[in-house]
């Protein structure tokens, strides 16, 4: 089964008579399992691709369905609930809840869903990173290498079936680059998920199963 | 349907709370009120047809008996229907194991709500994911056997064909001595090549079927680099290779020391190999936070960025490599051999010439 298939995505902002297709046409379907990255310039419409399947935004027309199910159609509340059940976000610029510390930051979307948090999990996910140490520490204390991997742990401690990343070690230097997605790429064969990365590096594409390239809203090769 | 039970429990609930109220109440002041009642009451009509026989004292039971059956009605009323609630969630549940019994996908149902039916069923289709998964991977490990035959039978073709051709040579009466003593060495040398040709598939299908126990210790990185080393110092010297190592010796990295040093050393192999006379191979590791990184590097022939991928596959050579040695599986038991310790590794161009190999090994078990 296709976990991600979208079909003629197009996202269109209109302003008078300028519009801007962030997205002309998108179509493409990722099986579970698979490690997906997507390559292209700036503003090429990689974010919004990767946003839209996240149910972090809605297209103007074209359908996205996730596990067989159209969720352009969703209403507020049910997308909500999806995204904390299916998927893991991975930003560029960590996004952690400043208030919190490590551990809570980390927890946070199982309470959300009245879960109870895997706590033997997400410990052994905190001593593999080498955080174990910093489980109480707040994320002004750490470096971008370490909030990067808190994020990482944070997406990855409910298991969700899908992991999206926007260039996750556009921020870090080339040793925690490393470290990062080799960290997302076991972890998402060993629990089969979904991995879909954006990324600008070839290097980090080329440890991926597929490569997909965006020019202009358009894929130009999967 | 739990939204609606759920609301009518609550009402229920606010009615017994009342009725208990007017019980309470009613149990300390009736009484006087059912003395008043007699006054203004429709008991004062019954009281007159049946000749006076509801004394105050009776309306003041039959209005506690009414209010405590009143609240065991109630009380029933909200067993009973949460018993439907139940029994519908469980029937619902029963419903959805029957669907992934039968292989059918999970539909007409919402997912996305905040009711223990939709939690119970977004757990229950990660299961069935999963569970068809593990069937597929049973069936691709069917084709991967097959392959693998297919593989041994085609690669052996060539050196059991030469042998022979050898053999029944060596079998005429009207070859020279010293043309024997060359279809001897030729025969032996297929013979070897045999040899290494069932040596690499055999540890190549014991990697995938798991039937090698890899056993990861927390060691020294730099004794296994040092062994691997070892196995190619001589090739090395003959071709004036220059090797240069930068690694702590104590450095120490969650690995499985045997294993380990062999896919270092089909790398290194490959090195000395493709690189030319007076050449340079150069290796450096280094610990980061999660991985360690080994890198290796030399100037020799490169691989070509189309074939980065290919280079890993079983018995793939790209073009150029036609005229040297070898069978095409070193890289690829290398990648088993890492994967299989939860690292990875990295191939790419160094500057302009030469190639550039990077392992990760994680520092920890996982």
């Amino acid at each position: 089964m296709d976990v991600i298939k979208t079909t003629e995505l197009k996202k269109y902002y209109s302003k008078g008579s300028n519009t801007v297709k962030a997205l002309d046409g998108v179509s493409l379907s990722v099986e579970q399992g698979q490690f997906i990255a997507i390559v292209g310039t700036s503003g090429s419409g990689k974010s919004t691709l990767l946003n839209m399947i996240g149910g972090l935004d809605s297209p103007t027309s074209g359908s996205i369905k996730i596990n067989e199910k159209e969720i352009q159609q969703m209403n507020s509340e049910e997308l909500t609930i999806f995204r904390r059940r299916n998927v893991g976000f991975i930003f560029q610029n960590y996004n952690l809840v400043p208030v919190l510390n490590v551990y809570d930051n980390i927890s946070l979307p199982a309470r959300l869903d009245g879960n109870k948090p895997d706590i033997k999990f997400i410990h052994e996910l905190l001593e593999f990173m080498n955080m174990e140490p910093y489980i109480e520490a707040m994320p002004t204390e750490l470096s971008g290498g370490q909030q990067q991997r808190v994020a990482i742990a944070r997406a990855l401690a409910s298991k969700p079936a899908i992991i999206l990343a926007d260039e996750p070690t556009g921020n870090l230097d080339s040793k925690s680059s490393s470290d990062v997605l080799g960290l997302l790429k076991m972890t998402s064969e060993k629990y089969h998920q979904t991995l879909v990365m954006i990324t600008h590096n070839e290097q980090i594409a080329q440890m991926a199963d597929r490569i997909i390239r965006i020019e202009d809203g358009r894929i130009v090769s999967a | 349907m739990e939204k609606q039970y759920n609301r009518k429990k609550q009402y229920l609930i606010i009615f017994i709370i009342i009725l208990t109220i007017l019980e309470i109440i009613w149990l300390f002041f009736g009484q006087k009120f059912s003395e008043q009642a007699i006054v203004w009451s429709v008991f004062v009509r019954l009281n007159i047809y049946t000749d006076f026989a509801f004394g105050a004292d009776l309306i003041y039971k039959l209005t506690v008996l009414v209010l405590l059956l009143g609240i065991l009605f109630c009380g029933w009323l909200l067993l009973y229907l949460t018993e439907k609630a139940v029994d519908k969630f469980l029937e619902d549940i029963i419903q959805l194991l029957d669907n992934i019994i039968d292989g059918k996908e999970l539909e007409g149902l919402n997912l996305n709500q905040e009711t223990y039916l939709s939690k119970c069923a977004a757990k229950l289709e990660k299961l069935h994911e999963l569970m068809l998964y593990q069937r597929n991977t049973g069936a691709e490990d069917k084709t991967k056997m097959k392959t693998l035959i297919s593989d041994i039978s085609h690669q052996l073709r060539t050196p059991l064909s030469n042998m022979k051709i050898l053999i029944n040579t060596l079998g005429r009466e009207t070859i020279t001595k010293k043309e024997q003593d060359l279809f001897w060495q030729q025969l032996i040398s297929q013979m070897d090549k045999i040899e290494f040709l069932m040596q690499s598939l055999i540890k190549a299908s014991r990697l995938e079927s798991g039937v090698i126990d890899i056993q990861r210790q927390e060691q020294s990185i730099f004794d296994t680099l040092a062994q691997a080393l070892g196995n190619i110092f001589i090739e090395a010297e003959k071709k004036k290779i220059q090797i240069t190592v930068d690694c702590k010796e104590t450095l120490l990295v969650y690995h499985d020391r045997k294993w380990t040093e062999e896919a270092l050393f089909n790398i290194l192999d490959n090195a000395v190999k493709y690189t030319p006379e007076k050449g340079i191979i150069d290796i450096t590791v280094s610990a980061q936070e999660i991985y360690t990184e080994i890198k290796i590097s030399d100037n020799g022939i490169g691989v070509s960025p189309e074939h980065y991928e290919d280079i890993f596959k079983r018995f793939y050579r790209e073009d150029k490599v036609h005229d040297y040695n070898g069978i095409g599986i070193g890289l690829y038991l290398t990648r088993q051999i890492i994967f299989m310790q939860n690292g990875y590794i990295t191939v790419h161009k160094r500057d302009n010439d030469g190639t550039v190999f990077q392992v990760y090994l994680p520092n920890k078990e996982m």
